[in-house]
């Protein structure tokens, strides 16, 4: 399976650590990635609204207290199988990329 | 306090009033505010002070015009135009379902002409052609088979169809009450039955031509030898002549009515005239010619013959030898007895039948011929929402350039 989306990714793969909200998603990714990915508003809902139509991941609006509800994004199971493949796809898109520019033996991913 | 982040909801709001439906709508700027609250929450917490942490929240969210785009699913912009689209055809759908009737009925009751209805067939077939295309490009972009719209446009045709069949102006066959269809049906019978004698009849007649130039400025030269022909002997050519005088008077006896216009039967050469490529005028001038048929159609539906009957054989043979679309060879009387097939079942159809019962049959044969090409503009719909999309692909190395 080719690689295909960064940022489905990049938000399937903070979402599998535990669920989030929006803002708090972009935030994670901008923090795991040291800033050097961002993910922009712009880009962001779209993704995540993408992502929800394609059952990757579902939403709740979670109550708080002295506060506005939060729409709240977990993983479904299908999102953890499409995470999955979609790590393969990117090990296999590094190795080959390294190959090139490394120099370095690419092998064949699962 | 927060009063730029309300400015900026009712703004999103206004752009997405009517692109996305209510919930999706309210649901969408609930999270926007949410998004912009703890962006300026945690500005706050990092010493900004609270209307700039504000304007810098919003700043990042951008432009609330092309935030609520963003905020549309890709699939809900396109299944608009899609959605429009696939209206369109429905509409479409339902109007061919009534320009069927319509054009079936003006075509039975031969309120036009044949020419007029294949004009207008192909008109109508044009416009649906274009509107056919729409259905399939909303197909494309709304990824959903047209069902609903395309049923409820049959169903819609139906009623319509139905409510004019019913309680629309009386059928009547080609001007002829129901009442007295039957009677003037006889007549019909006689006059296909003698278009196929017609038709065995010019065929003979062609046999002969044939064997003679097809071209000449000169009313005797067909007797003349022929330099690429095998020279046909006088006495062959006597007899040739004597077989189409008889042709002729045969001709005269099967339809009398195409020759005597006064009532008056003589036996004489039915040979073209309008419609067809003349031949020199001068042949249809003078005592040889006696009358000029020309059937407007209002007698019979598609017997529109322009022809012209002559006493003189030697005009006769002339006319039909310069004829190059030579009337006789065109089977025409072959063609009109096959029209006067249909014409006859369709008034067998009517006949004797009641106006519930023949409104019933019609809308019948229309449910009948029409469910199929629904079916059909299903199954092709469904087919065209199987075929994959293509996907625009980002990469990580352009991202973190």
């Amino acid at each position: 399976m080719a690689f295909k989306s960064d940022n489905d990714t990049l938000i399937l793969g903070v979402l599998a650590e535990r669920s989030l909200h929006g803002y708090e998603i972009s935030k994670q990714i901008k923090l795991k990635t040291k800033d050097a990915m961002t993910l922009p508003e712009n880009k962001l809902y779209p993704a995540l609204h993408h992502l929800e139509e394609q059952g990757y991941i579902s939403a709740e609006w979670i109550p708080q207290q002295g506060k506005p509800d939060r729409k709240v994004y977990s993983i479904t199971k299908s999102g953890v199988k499409e995470l999955e493949n979609q790590r393969s796809a990117w090990q296999r898109f590094v190795a080959n990329i390294n190959s090139v520019v490394l120099g370095t033996e690419a092998k064949e991913g699962k | 306090m927060a009063q730029y982040q309300d400015w900026y909801s009712i703004e999103l709001n206004s752009y997405l009033l009517r692109r996305l439906p209510d919930e999706q709508r309210h649901d969408a700027v609930r999270e926007v505010r949410n998004h912009l609250s703890e962006h300026v929450e945690e500005l706050i917490g990092k010493g900004m002070d609270p209307t700039m942490a504000e304007k810098a929240a919003i700043r990042a969210f951008g432009d609330p015009r092309k935030a609520a785009v963003n905020l549309i699913p890709v699939g809900n912009r396109t299944s608009r135009l899609g959605g429009y689209l696939t209206t369109i055809g429905g509409i479409a759908m339902a109007f061919l379902m009534f320009s069927l009737v319509f054009f079936s009925f003006d075509y039975m009751m031969m309120h036009w002409t044949l020419g007029d209805f294949r004009y207008l067939a192909g008109v109508l077939f044009g416009t649906m052609a274009v509107l056919g295309a729409a259905l399939v490009f909303g197909t494309l972009l709304t990824r959903k088979v047209p069902a609903t719209k395309l049923a409820t446009a049959w169903v819609a045709g139906v009623i319509v169809c139905a409510g004019y069949l019913f309680f629309g102006p009386e059928v009547h066959f080609a001007n002829v009450p129901p009442t007295k269809l039957a009677s003037k049906m006889e007549g019909w019978r006689t006059d296909k039955a003698a278009n196929l004698q017609l038709d065995e009849i010019t065929r003979q007649i062609t046999k002969i031509v044939d064997k003679y130039p097809r071209t000449s400025d000169d009313s005797h030269r067909y007797f003349q030898d022929n330099s690429d022909r095998k020279a046909i002997p006088a006495t062959e050519k006597a007899a040739d002549l004597d077989t189409l005088k008889n042709l002729a008077i045969k001709a005269t006896a099967v339809k009398a009515d195409y020759v005597a216009i006064d009532g008056t039967k003589s036996a004489g050469y039915l040979v073209p005239q309008d419609g067809m490529p003349r031949p020199p005028t001068s042949y249809y001038s003078g005592p040889q010619t006696q009358y000029v048929y020309t059937e407007t159609g209002t007698g019979f539906p598609f017997a529109k013959l322009n022809l012209t009957y002559t006493t003189n054989p030697d005009v006769a043979l002339q006319a039909w030898q310069n004829s190059g679309y030579f009337s006789f060879d065109s089977g025409i009387f072959k063609e009109m007895a096959s029209r006067q097939s249909e014409f006859m079942r369709q008034a067998e159809m009517i006949s004797g039948r009641s106006r519930a019962e023949t409104a019933g049959i019609i809308l019948g044969a229309l449910v009948a011929s029409s469910l199929p090409i629904l079916l059909l503009i299903l199954a092709v719909s469904w087919l065209l929402t199987r075929i994959p999309v293509l996907t625009v692909r980002t990469s990580f190395r352009r991202r973190t350039a």
